[in-house]
């Protein structure tokens, strides 16, 4: 095997899909061959750099400028507006709004029969309060947000109920320990500013 | 699919900023490098988005965002880059405001002996360089997306790697 033959198959043998004996052939040339080997490790130090170049560059300006204006209006559905007025969706608002109350009311009676400490009681008082209220005004206008939107928000406001109950529950069986507390309060404060963010949104929109 | 994504669907130019900011690097980086200069790079990213906002509503959410943004960046380099007109309206400015343009460029950033090296290229070894060594993509899906044969990819390959070393050595 010449130097040429090595250097033809340098790429097959860098990708490593020669086949064994092929390599082995190259790997014996490559002990003798001090040029070949220096043009290997050459084109291995290459590859190494190219696969750590950073993979985002930020551009000296900011391109936003030019792009937004280009940005043509998304003609949102004209039936929309009318379409969240239709019964249909005034209803399914209807069944968010008992969803998300009778959560709220649910979790309010579990922790007032709980005989917590008055100030974790307090805290969970007016955040339960406060998610009752911005989900009944997220719930009673259904034109605030699209449907999709919505549904959205509601696996949201699902998967942190799902983690209120599971934090209720390590309390129930451990109360009063102050990490599961603080756990509980975090995730309520979650949910809140879930429904505060889908709030904006819906006001941004309408 | 996440709530802001959810919104740039639906007509959210807010939302789409806030996309755009999350993106942004990384679609520049690759037109930076499939372009090989920064103007071509900043005009190509501005296309991109545009056509990412005209094509949102056919996004599914099959594939991961991001994977859908980076394969239609690609295929938006790569067309825009075998647009003859588009490549001799830009060589030949018409008017005194993009004659202006071109006489006070940008200023590039500074740059890596490596990024000149394969900013240096020509076009083709430069396009698949970038796709197969950086972007990750395979011969046959570099062949799929450039309309050359597999076999061309392989050779352009060998070529850009050669001409990289040689000049990253010398």
């Amino acid at each position: 095997m010449t130097c040429q033959d090595v250097d033809q198959q340098l790429d097959a043998y860098l990708d490593g899909t020669l086949a064994t004996e092929e390599q082995a052939t190259i790997d014996a040339h490559l002990e003798q061959c001090a040029t070949c080997r220096e043009g290997l490790d050459a084109m291995r130090r290459l590859l190494a750099g190219s696969h750590a170049l950073p993979k985002a560059i930020l551009p000296s300006r900011d391109l936003w400028t030019d792009i937004a204006p280009r940005l043509a209006p998304r003609a949102r559905p004209a039936a929309w507006k009318q379409w969240s007025r239709s019964p249909a969706v005034l209803a399914a608002a209807a069944v968010l709004l008992l969803a998300l109350g009778s959560a709220v009311g649910a979790t309010a009676s579990r922790w007032l029969q709980s005989g917590t400490d008055p100030a974790f009681a307090a805290a969970r008082a007016r955040y339960a309060v406060a998610s009752a209220t911005l989900a009944e005004q997220l719930a009673t206008d259904p034109s605030l947000l699209a449907i999709t939107t919505r549904s959205i928000i509601a696996q949201d406001l699902g998967i942190l109920d799902a983690a209120i109950h599971e934090a209720e529950t390590a309390l129930a069986a451990d109360p009063r320990n102050a990490t599961l507390e603080q756990m509980l309060l975090t995730r309520e404060r979650q949910r809140i500013e879930l429904l505060e963010r889908a709030l904006r949104a819906g006001r941004q929109e309408s | 699919m996440n709530l802001t994504l959810a919104r740039a669907q639906q007509g959210d130019t807010d939302a789409f900023r806030l996309l755009y900011g999350e993106h942004v690097g990384r679609v520049y980086a690759l037109c930076l490098r499939m372009a090989g200069n920064v103007g071509e790079a900043e005009e190509f990213t501005q296309d991109v988005f545009v056509r990412a906002w005209e094509q949102l509503g056919s996004f599914r959410g099959e594939s991961a965002f991001s994977t859908w943004l980076h394969r239609l960046a690609v295929n938006e380099v790569l067309q825009a880059r075998r647009s003859t007109t588009r490549r001799e309206a830009r060589v030949l400015p018409t008017d005194t405001e993009t004659m202006a343009q071109h006489a006070a460029p940008t200023a590039p950033p500074p740059m890596p002996e490596l990024e000149h090296a394969i900013q240096s290229l020509p076009d083709g070894a430069r396009e698949v360089f970038v796709l197969y060594e950086i972007e990750g993509y395979q011969h046959q899906e570099i062949a799929a997306m450039t309309g050359i044969a597999e076999g061309t990819s392989k050779a352009q390959l060998h070529r850009a790697r050669r001409l990289l070393r040689a000049r990253v050595t010398r």
